[in-house]
C-alpha cells in the first residue's frame, strides 16, 4: 500500500522537511555525477560499522567514522530508494515539524538517523557494507506521526490487479502495519537464510525499527510546541 | 486504534468512565499479560538463563548481573514514568515500550557474542519491566469497584496460561527431537524462523537461542488489541483547579476511604521530578504506604529472583535435566494459574492484608520445602507451591495498592510498587550472585547458600507487612474501600 497523503493539513510552512528532500535530491544528482567514481564517494562518505568501531584499520579517525553516520543519511542506493524515502518524508514530515517546531525537527531528524544506524551498527559491529539511505531517519519521524496524528487518515493506493483504489487507512493502523512489516522482514534477517542473504547487503530493516522506536520514544518525552491542528482536510 | 490515544491528552485531568467496561476490553487486557508473559517465560526463567549459563563461565551470575542492573534502571525510571502516564495516558506510554521491547526481544536472537546478548536482554527486560508499570495500572480503567478482584485475578491466571504457550509453542524450535515429530508444515515454520540449526540426533541439546523470536512475536500479536483496539475510559480536562490537599494524616485520610489525599497541591506545571520527591517525602505520612512499599520491595525481590532462577537452582542444586526442568516450570506455571484465580476469589471474600499473609505463607513453606528437599520427583511439589504463591503474590499485590492510593495517581504509585518491587530485583540478583561466586562455579551448596539468604529476606518482608493497615478490614475489602470512598 503505497501512501500518496494524508488528511491532516499543516498550519506552517514546513521549510525543514522542504529542504531536506531538495538536499537528498541534490546528493542524489551528485552521485549520478560520480560516475566511474560513485563506489570511492559512497565508502568515502556511507556508514560502515567496522569503521566507527575499528577507525584505524581504515586510517580514519574517530570522528571521521561519526561524520559518515550523517552523511548517510543523505546518500541513497537508487532513483527508487530515493523516491520511496521522499515520498515518506514529503506525507508525514510536514505534520511532525509542525508540531516540533523547525529547528526541533531538524534535531530530532538527524538524532534519529544516528540512532538508528548506531542500532544496525551494534548489531553488526564488523560488518564493512555501507549504509546509506535516509530510512532510519524517516522511520524516526513515522514514529512521531504515530504518537502525534493516530487519528489522521493516510490516502494509499491499493493495487489489485489492474485496478489501483485509493483507500483511507487511520494513521496508527497504517504505521502499526508498516512497523510489523519492518520488525517480520528484520526478524527473518536475523534467521539462518536471512543472515545468509542480508550477509550481502540489503534493506536495514532493524535501523527501520529502532528509528520509529526512537521517534516514538522522542515524542512521548518532547510535547509538541504547539498544539496540532485539530482540523482534517475532507478528501 | 483511535480510541487508544488521548491526542494530546490535557496535562491533567480527571479519569472518568465515558465508556462501559466491556467484556472486550476485559479480554484486551487479558491478552497482553498472556503473550508479555511468554516473555518472563523464555527470557527470564527458562531458556535464557540456561542458554546463557551454558555458554560460558559463571553465566549464571552474569545473567544475574545483567537483569539486576536492567531492573535498576527500570526503579529509577518507574516513578517517573508512571507519573507522566498519569497525566498523558497509560496506553500512549505502554505503545513504545511494547514496541521496543520486541524489538529488543528478537535481537537477543541474533548471533553474537554473549555481552552484547546481554546487553540486548537488558534493554529488552527494562522495556517489558517498564510496560508491565502501565500494564498493570490500566487495572482501574478495565474493571470497577465490584469486579477487580476477579479481573485482576483473570488477568494473572491468562498470564500463566501465556506462559505456557511460550513455553509450547517454542519447543519444536529448540528440540530437533520435538521438531522431527510435528507435522511437516510446522517443521518448515520452525525451519524459516530458526536462527540456528537443531538436530534430532543429539539428546537434550536443546538450541535455545531459538526461542527468543518466536516469543517477541507472540508478545507483539497479544499486545495488538490492548495497545490499539480496546475501549478505555476518556480522559476529560477538569475545569477548575482542585482544592489545596491538607497534610496527608493516615487516620484522617483513611476517614475518607484513602491513604492518600486524592489530589496534590503542587501544579501541573511543576517538574515530574518535582512532583515525585514530593511524593517520596510525604511517604512517611502514611506509614501504610510506605511499610506496604518495604515489605513489597522485600519480598518481590525474594519471588523475582527465585522466578528467574528457578531453573538453575533445579538444574544445578537439585540435579534435574532439560526435560524435568521443563516440566517443572510447566507444573509450576499450570498450577499458578488457578494459585491466580483463586487469591482473586479469595480477595474478595476475605480481607487483602489476610489473602496477602495467606500468599506470602505459601512462599515460607516453598523455600523450606526448597531448601529441605533433594529428591528430583519430590521437588515437584515445591513448583506446585510456587506456582500457587506467584499467581497468588501478583494478585494480592496489585488490589493492595489499589486499596492504599486513589485512583488518579494509580500509575504513579504502580510506578513507585515498582519502585519498591522491581528496584527490590536489583537487590535479589546482586545477592544471589554474590553468594553464588563465594561457592566453586556450578556448585549446588552455592545455589542452597543464595536462597537461604533470600529466605531471610522474606522473614523481613512479612514482619515489615503486618505493621500495614487498610482501610476496611471487612471481608470483601476492595469493594468496600472503594464504596467507603464515595
Amino acid at each position: 500500500m503505497i501512501p500518496i497523503r494524508d488528511t491532516l493539513s499543516s498550519r506552517t510552512v514546513p521549510f525543514v522537511t522542504r529542504l531536506l528532500v531538495v538536499a537528498n535530491v541534490a546528493v542524489f544528482l551528485l552521485e549520478v555525477l560520480q560516475g566511474e567514481s560513485l563506489d570511492a564517494f559512497l565508502q568515502t562518505f556511507a556508514f560502515v560499522p567496522q569503521r566507527l568501531f575499528h577507525p584505524g584499520l581504515y586510517g580514519w579517525t574517530f570522528t571521521d567514522a561519526v561524520v559518515t553516520i550523517f552523511s548517510a543519511m543523505f546518500l541513497h542506493g537508487g532513483v527508487m530508494h530515493l523516491l520511496g524515502n521522499m515520498l515518506f518524508l514529503w506525507i508525514f514530515g510536514d505534520n511532525v515539524e509542525d508540531a516540533l517546531g523547525h529547528m526541533k525537527f531538524l534535531v530530532f531528524y538527524l538524532t534519529a538517523g544516528a540512532g538508528a544506524s548506531l542500532l544496525q551498527a551494534f548489531l553488526s559491529p564488523s560488518s564493512t557494507i555501507p549504509n546509506l539511505g535516509a530510512s532510519g531517519a524517516i522511520a524516526g519521524v513515522l514514529g512521531a506521526y504515530f504518537v502525534y496524528y493516530p487519528r489522521a487518515r493516510i490516502v494509499t493506493v491499493v493495487p489489485l490487479f489492474i485496478l489501483f483504489p485509493l483507500v483511507e487507512i487511520p494513521a496508527g493502523l497504517y504505521l502499526l502495519g508498516w512497523f510489523a512489516l519492518q520488525f517480520w522482514m528484520g526478524s527473518a534477517q536475523l534467521t539462518r537464510a536471512g543472515r545468509a542473504a542480508a550477509s550481502q547487503g540489503g534493506v536495514a530493516f532493524w535501523a527501520h525499527v529502532g528509528g520509529f522506536v526512537l521517534g516514538v520514544a522522542w515524542a512521548l518525552v518532547f510535547r509538541p510546541s504547539r498544539r496540532p491542528a485539530a482540523t482534517y482536510r475532507i478528501s | 486504534m483511535g480510541a487508544g490515544f488521548p491526542a494530546l491528552a490535557p496535562a491533567r485531568g480527571d479519569v472518568q468512565d465515558l465508556v462501559k467496561v466491556r467484556g472486550g476490553t476485559v479480554l484486551a487486557w487479558s491478552l497482553y499479560e498472556l503473550g508479555a508473559t511468554s516473555f518472563a517465560m523464555n527470557l527470564l526463567s527458562l531458556h535464557l538463563p540456561l542458554d546463557i549459563a551454558g555458554r560460558v563461565p559463571r553465566g549464571s551470575e552474569k545473567f544475574s548481573l545483567a537483569f539486576g542492573l536492567s531492573m535498576a534502571v527500570v526503579a529509577v525510571a518507574a516513578p517517573f514514568l508512571g507519573h507522566l502516564a498519569d497525566r498523558a495516558g497509560k496506553r500512549r506510554f505502554l505503545v513504545p515500550f511494547v514496541l521496543a521491547g520486541v524489538a529488543f526481544t528478537a535481537l537477543v536472537a541474533a548471533p553474537g557474542p554473549v555481552p552484547r546478548v546481554l546487553v540486548l536482554f537488558a534493554l529488552a527486560n527494562i522495556a517489558f519491566q517498564c510496560a508491565y508499570v502501565f500494564y498493570s495500572a490500566l487495572l482501574p480503567d478495565v474493571s470497577d469497584e465490584t469486579n477487580s478482584g476477579r479481573v485482576s485475578g483473570f488477568g494473572v491466571a491468562a498470564g500463566y496460561l501465556g506462559s505456557l504457550l511460550g513455553m509450547f509453542l517454542v519447543l519444536p524450535f529448540v528440540s530437533g527431537k520435538i521438531r522431527a515429530g510435528m507435522p511437516s508444515f510446522v517443521s518448515s515454520i520452525c525451519d524459516a524462523l530458526s536462527v540456528a540449526a537443531v538436530s534430532s540426533n543429539v539428546n537434550d541439546a536443546w538450541v535455545r537461542q531459538n526461542a527468543y523470536l518466536p516469543t517477541a512475536m507472540l508478545w507483539l500479536a497479544a499486545a495488538v488489541p490492548l495497545l490499539f483496539f480496546a475501549r478505555l475510559p476518556k480522559r476529560t480536562p477538569k475545569k477548575t483547579p482542585p482544592p489545596a490537599a491538607p497534610p496527608p494524616q493516615d487516620g484522617a485520610a483513611r476517614a475518607a476511604g484513602s491513604l492518600l489525599p486524592s489530589k496534590k497541591s503542587f501544579s501541573s506545571s511543576s517538574s515530574p521530578f518535582r512532583d515525585v520527591l514530593h511524593t517520596i517525602r510525604s511517604l512517611p505520612q502514611t506509614p501504610s504506604l510506605l511499610w506496604f512499599l518495604v515489605s513489597n520491595f522485600l519480598y518481590i525481590d525474594v519471588i523475582h529472583t527465585i522466578q528467574i532462577q528457578m531453573s538453575t537452582y533445579s538444574r544445578y542444586a537439585v540435579g534435574l535435566n532439560d526435560v524435568q526442568v521443563q516440566i517443572l516450570l510447566l507444573v509450576a506455571t499450570a498450577v499458578a494459574i488457578l494459585g491466580g484465580l483463586l487469591y482473586g476469589l479469595l480477595c474478595q471474600r476475605v480481607t487483602i492484608r489476610t489473602a496477602t499473609l495467606v500468599a506470602l505463607g505459601n512462599w515460607v513453606l516453598v523455600f523450606a520445602l526448597a531448601l529441605l528437599v533433594r529428591d528430583p520427583k519430590a521437588f515437584t511439589l515445591v513448583g506446585v507451591l510456587a506456582g500457587i504463591g506467584l499467581g497468588g503474590i501478583k494478585v494480592t499485590g496489585r488490589l493492595g495498592l489499589i486499596a492504599l492510593v486513589p485512583a488518579e495517581r494509580m500509575t504513579e504509585f504502580f510506578g513507585f510498587f515498582t519502585l519498591a518491587g522491581e528496584a527490590a530485583s536489583v537487590l535479589g540478583p546482586f545477592l544471589w550472585a554474590a553468594t553464588l561466586t563465594l561457592f566453586p562455579d556450578k556448585s549446588p551448596a552455592g545455589y542452597r547458600a543464595g536462597l537461604a539468604v533470600l529466605f531471610v529476606v522474606l522473614v523481613f518482608a512479612i514482619g515489615a507487612f503486618l505493621k500495614v493497615r487498610f482501610a476496611a478490614k471487612e471481608a470483601g475489602a476492595l469493594s468496600r474501600i472503594r464504596r467507603s470512598r464515595r
